[in-house]
């Protein structure tokens, strides 16, 4: 099922004269997960916030085209409502707390809240939440005196507890650390497997090679190129376009360069080495 | 330890002693009642009891410290200035004692003096009392159970946060501003030059992150035109509490039909 169509969508935010998107044509699919990379600049969260709304409605601008999300054209969607069905977990973890509840539980819990949830049922849900994500031991601390990364995993949990259909996840990693990025990443993982529908905008290439379903690719507003992951992060021409590919996949390239050419390009490191075994045993064969 | 902090949510809000306890309106109620008959009687002897009553009362529910530390500035400052411009402004015959031989302190405007100083310090100390004893998001979550909009309960209890993080991002910015070369410390002049680098990033700063933050609470549902539910709450006004307040209001409000019988019968 198709959760987000795009037709020849162009959109201008208000006093400026150039597209932030140009041309869009795409359409999002129901469970599926997308990695979006590209340039800064390049209109990746614009599109987010077009799938959730926030363009027209929050940023008015100018907006041509179709663009239809659960069915509805985005103009005439409540954007409150929509903006519940499509949950959203942004860059900056500090500006994502209420700043009015003094526990991570209350705060997990303040979503639900809002829905005029039954206690008890909020009370189940949000130890649910805290159990998948591991952030248990947070639950009595005070969510404006955490870590960053802390932060960002309640701002998962306050998002995840409301169990929407829909997840734009923009950039959740880049003020973390290696751990924290593990983190959120195996959280994106479970969301996956609930089978979510999950929009990602991120850099991390090598994370995004090893879970994303498709990738789409955009560059001064445009989507260059899109399909699925394999396929998308092994085409060196992606550095053209300002985005990255994975360091095994430049790799790949080389041999191919070098004379020893493998029979596909790699994306992850476990292709990698699946690749370099093969090869071991038919040079041992031979 | 977490089971029980989770199973807190599941009842009403247990506090330490009684008078917190109380529903945060009930308080605000007698408190007020209160504060405003010190007003209304402007009687020193009364309104000093009434302070008394305040200062016994906080230590006794182990808010003394928190509520001393108010009161006792707004003791001396409105107290003891009170007394000190009356002495000016109110003339009287009965000279008590002359201070540093000069000036005489009439016994006509101690009394006003006095009268006046008590009826500030019984309405304020009604005021420190009650937040002393009342946490804020309990007097929101009263207000909104009684009808007052979540964005206005919100707007008062997020005001609190954004004082802190002000604070932090005012360090953050003025530790950059000083980084680029601008002096931030020394004399009074730099001082005031400095303010205006340090409030441009600050309050350009505080706009941006209020539109992230709208974008968040959004997320959040806040903007669903629903009924809400609470996971934390208060217990409902028992019987007892109900005939406290009455009892307090009807002889408040006999004393407004006094004063009033006084002032024009």
């Amino acid at each position: 099922m198709v959760v987000a169509e795009f037709k020849n969508v162009n959109y201008k935010y208000p006093l400026t004269d150039e597209y932030a998107l140009k041309e869009i044509n795409f359409q999002f699919e129901e469970g599926k997960f997308y990695g979006l990379i590209g340039e800064n600049g390049g209109g990746k969260t614009t599109l987010c916030n077009l799938i959730r709304g926030l363009i027209p409605h929050f940023y008015n601008g100018e907006l041509e085209g179709s663009a239809k999300v659960f069915g509805t054209d985005i103009k005439e969607h409540n954007v409150e409502e929509l903006a519940v069905k499509i949950g959203y977990v942004f860059q900056n973890p500090f500006n994502q707390m209420s700043g009015i509840k003094s526990t991570v539980f209350e705060e997990v819990a303040m979503g639900l809240e809002n829905l005029g949830v039954e206690k008890n049922e909020i009370i189940r849900k949000v130890e649910d939440v805290l159990e998948l994500l591991g952030i248990e031991d947070l639950m009595t601390k005070n969510p404006n005196e955490l870590s960053g990364g802390q932060r960002q995993r309640v701002a998962f949990a306050s998002i995840i507890v409301m169990d929407n259909d829909m997840l734009v996840i923009d950039e959740p990693t880049s003020q973390l650390d290696p751990q924290g990025t593990e983190n959120v990443f195996e959280i994106i993982r479970k969301l996956k497997q609930a089978g979510k529908t999950i929009i990602l905008v991120e850099h991390k290439i090598d994370l995004i090679a090893e879970y994303c379903d498709e990738i789409i690719v955009m560059e001064k507003g445009q989507i260059v190129c899109s399909g699925e992951t394999k396929d998308i992060l092994s085409r060196m021409e992606l550095l053209d376009y300002g985005a990255l590919i994975p360091q095994v996949a430049v790799w790949g390239h080389e041999m191919g360069g070098a004379g020893m050419p493998l029979p596909e390009i790699p994306i992850t490191v476990e292709q990698a080495v699946r690749l370099v075994r093969e090869r071991g045993r038919m040079t041992d064969g031979n | 330890m977490e089971k029980s902090f989770i199973d807190s949510f599941r009842e009403y809000q247990k506090f330490d002693n009684w008078f917190i306890n109380f529903n945060p309106l009930s308080k605000l109620n007698i408190l007020l009642a209160l504060g405003f008959s010190s007003m209304l009687l402007n009687n020193w002897k009364y309104g000093f009891s009434l302070c008394i009553l305040f200062c016994i009362l906080a230590f006794a529910v182990g808010r003394g410290k928190q509520f001393m530390k108010p009161f006792s500035v707004i003791v001396l400052i409105f107290g003891f200035f009170t007394l000190v411009i009356r002495q000016f402004s109110v003339s009287g015959t009965t000279v008590l004692f002359e201070l540093f031989g000069v000036l005489p302190v009439t016994k006509e405007a101690l009394i006003n003096g006095l009268n006046t100083a008590s009826y500030l310090l019984g309405f304020s100390g009604a005021i420190v009392l009650f937040f002393v004893t009342t946490e804020m998001r309990d007097l929101m979550y009263a207000l909104e159970k009684k009808g007052v909009s979540h964005e206005i309960s919100y707007i008062v209890l997020a005001s609190f946060q954004t004082i802190i993080d002000l604070k932090k991002n005012t360090d953050l910015i003025m530790e950059s501003q000083k980084a680029r070369g601008i002096e931030t410390e020394g004399n009074v002049l730099n001082r005031i030059k400095a303010f205006f680098p340090i409030l441009g990033p600050l309050v350009l700063g505080a706009i941006s992150s209020t539109e992230e933050k709208s974008i968040a609470m959004d997320a959040r549902a806040f903007s669903v035109k629903c009924g809400h539910t609470f996971l934390r709450e208060l217990r409902p006004v028992p019987l007892p509490e109900k005939v406290v307040v009455i009892l307090t209001d009807i002889c408040f409000v006999l004393l407004v039909v006094f004063k009033i019988y006084q002032v024009f019968g």
